[in-house]
């Protein structure tokens, strides 16, 4: 389940913008249309949203991040593929796992999932991820088997808590 | 049964409304005092929140549009099918004080409806270095608004004023 490029999206001064996306593979006329995709009119913080766009077909998770000194703001984890054939279960529960297991360790910030991005595209191609975030902290995750337990809940499946 | 059920409904007015300003003015936050009676934390809206508040006799559809510039071209069409518009500005914020005018021309001189009712709402009065109220309906022309408005000074975090200010809005409409 190797997506075309996995991409952070956020709401800028202007309305919505890319962040990062890795690898950088999408053409820039896309990516502007790509971004107001991901991220739904009216949806809020925890929802999730999948669409098809020309011949990519995104999965995206809505969350909230902190911003320094300012309000909290809204921001979309986004896996994109070229096919129809992926598990959009696995991707809304790596998404969501991902953004819960960092707010719960202090360290959900935009800089630090533009940098864990590379290393989380790596993940969704083996099935499974650990990521050191610093130097005392480490988040792991092994995918669920495609057709083997598809709704069940991935952080059940999650090692403990994983700090160093 | 129904007889009832359309005298009820017969007497309860509905009417449209929108909130609009620039973003990070306090607009969701506003709406979300008025639902709750306290403040919470919010993030910016993506395009638009739709809320219902139900009141004795009234009920309101409000509009909550997103402020940042990619999402004022559409701030016209739901607008114009609007019964009054709520106008937020960050009375805190001088640094954007010139493009919340702008905006604010641009809101209002795209409106036909000679019965609007504006209510514009100077936030974030719990703020210090603040625009006092007199010098903010000077500088935004408001004498020479052909629409019925007033200023309320609000605080979205306090809860300062917004009663009033919506009790003087709804006071409109019923």
């Amino acid at each position: 389940m190797k997506p075309l490029s996995l991409c952070l999206i956020n709401m800028g001064a202007r309305g919505l913008e890319l962040v990062k996306s890795f690898p950088d593979v999408i053409p820039t006329d896309s990516m502007s249309q790509l971004v107001y995709k991901t991220i739904p009119m009216g949806s809020n913080p925890g929802d999730f949203a999948s669409t098809t766009f020309n011949d990519l077909n995104l999965t995206s998770y809505i969350f909230r991040i902190p911003t320094a000194d300012q309000r909290d703001n809204l921001a979309s984890l986004v896996a994109v593929f070229n096919t129809t054939d992926y598990d959009a279960t696995s991707i809304k529960q790596v998404f969501s796992w991902v953004v819960t297991e960092l707010e719960k360790k202090d360290l959900l910030a935009t800089s630090t999932l533009e940098g864990i991005l590379p290393k989380l595209y790596k993940g969704f191609s083996k099935g499974q991820f650990k990521i050191e975030i610093t130097s005392t902290s480490t988040i792991k995750f092994d995918f669920p088997k495609q057709g083997n337990d598809k709704n069940g809940n991935a952080i059940d499946k999650l090692s403990d808590d994983l700090w160093d | 049964m129904s007889f009832l059920l359309n005298l009820f409904r017969s007497r309860t007015k509905h009417a449209d409304i929108t909130i609009c300003g620039l973003d990070d003015a306090g607009k969701t936050t506003i709406l979300k005092f008025l639902e709750t009676g306290e403040f919470v934390e919010t993030t910016p809206t993506m395009g638009v929140n739709r809320e219902t508040l139900h009141l004795p006799n009234l009920q309101i559809n409000v509009f909550d549009l997103a402020g940042q510039e990619d999402f004022r071209n559409m701030w016209h069409n739901i607008n114009e099918k609007s019964d009054g518009i709520v106008f937020v500005i960050d009375r805190s914020n001088i640094m954007r004080f010139d493009e919340a005018k702008d905006v604010f021309e641009q809101t209002i001189h795209a409106q036909l409806d000679q019965d609007l009712i504006i209510l514009i709402l100077l936030n974030k009065s719990d703020e210090s270095d603040v625009i006092e109220k007199s010098l903010f309906i000077e500088e935004f022309k408001l004498l020479d608004l052909p629409f019925k408005w007033a200023v309320f000074e609000t605080s979205a975090k306090t809860g300062e004023g917004i009663f009033n200010a919506f009790k003087w809005f709804v006071d409109e409409f019923v």
